[in-house]
């Protein structure tokens, strides 16, 4: 009587704990997770490249735009290149053979900031002017 | 009369019935969970594609513009410049949205000017 009882208890045991079906869950779980974790990482890095191509881009245009206004005579009003394309931080860095020839920045530096840098002729001499913005 | 072991086999047939209820309601939930991240997935790549490709159209807008101020661009770009003109927005993904440093228009055939400062 008693060895049959604990016959059907075991019996029982098994069918509510079957190793198969506990393993069968961890590894569905598991896959789950690295599914996820596989997503996210994916769409951070393609959101991210996005941002990068968009920046480096912006930075293009950006040093475009300056030595326009630099070739024309007139001056950049960092802060209102900010206001207008909604960046964080813009600076102007022209420098020569001698050195730095002048810097001018607005905003402060939070983010990524992505510089690009021209050659153009100032004066009759070379000069390298760097636009950066974030 | 149901011998005992009989009784304690339904009432195992019981439990592995509520077991295999309780993992379809597991599964059910994992992929639920599976499809609410392959969405954010798909929207993540759908953003960053329409950004990329805005990039390179404001790209392109702010060159030609640069070096032929009075022509009229290429026609069906993605992106929607804004009221003001100074922002290109995709019509892809409403988020995303690029500044330019030229002033743009779009006429009724769809092809973009630039403005005069």
């Amino acid at each position: 009587m008693g060895d049959t009882m604990c016959k059907a208890n075991s019996w029982r045991a098994r069918a509510f704990w079957s190793i198969d079906a506990a393993f069968a869950l961890v590894l569905s779980v598991a896959m789950f997770a690295m599914l996820s974790a596989m997503l996210h990482s994916a769409s951070t890095r393609a959101l991210g490249g996005a941002d990068e191509a968009s920046g480096t881009l912006l930075s293009a245009r950006f040093s475009s735009y300056a030595l326009a206004r630099v070739e024309g005579g007139g001056e950049v009003d960092l802060q209102s290149v900010l206001d207008n394309t909604g960046g964080k931080y813009a600076s102007l860095r022209v420098a020569g053979a001698q050195g730095e020839i002048s810097f001018a920045f607005a905003g402060e530096k939070a983010g990524g900031i992505y510089c690009t840098q021209r050659l153009y002729v100032r004066g009759g001499r070379i000069a390298k002017l760097e636009a950066c913005i974030g | 009369m149901a011998s005992p072991r009989e009784g304690t086999r339904g009432q195992s047939s019981l439990e592995a019935l509520l077991a295999f209820a309780a993992l379809l309601c597991a599964l059910a939930v994992l992929a639920h969970a599976a499809k609410a991240q392959t969405e954010a997935f798909s929207s993540s790549v759908e953003q960053a594609d329409a950004r990329v490709l805005l990039a390179r159209e404001a790209f392109y807008i702010d060159l030609s513009a640069g070096i032929m101020p009075r022509s009229a661009l290429q026609r069906n770009l993605t992106g929607v410049p804004a009221s003001s003109g100074k922002w290109l927005a995709s019509n892809r993904s409403g988020a995303v949205r690029e500044p330019l440093f030229h002033r743009i228009s779009v006429d009724a055939d769809g092809r973009y000017h630039v403005q005069s400062e």
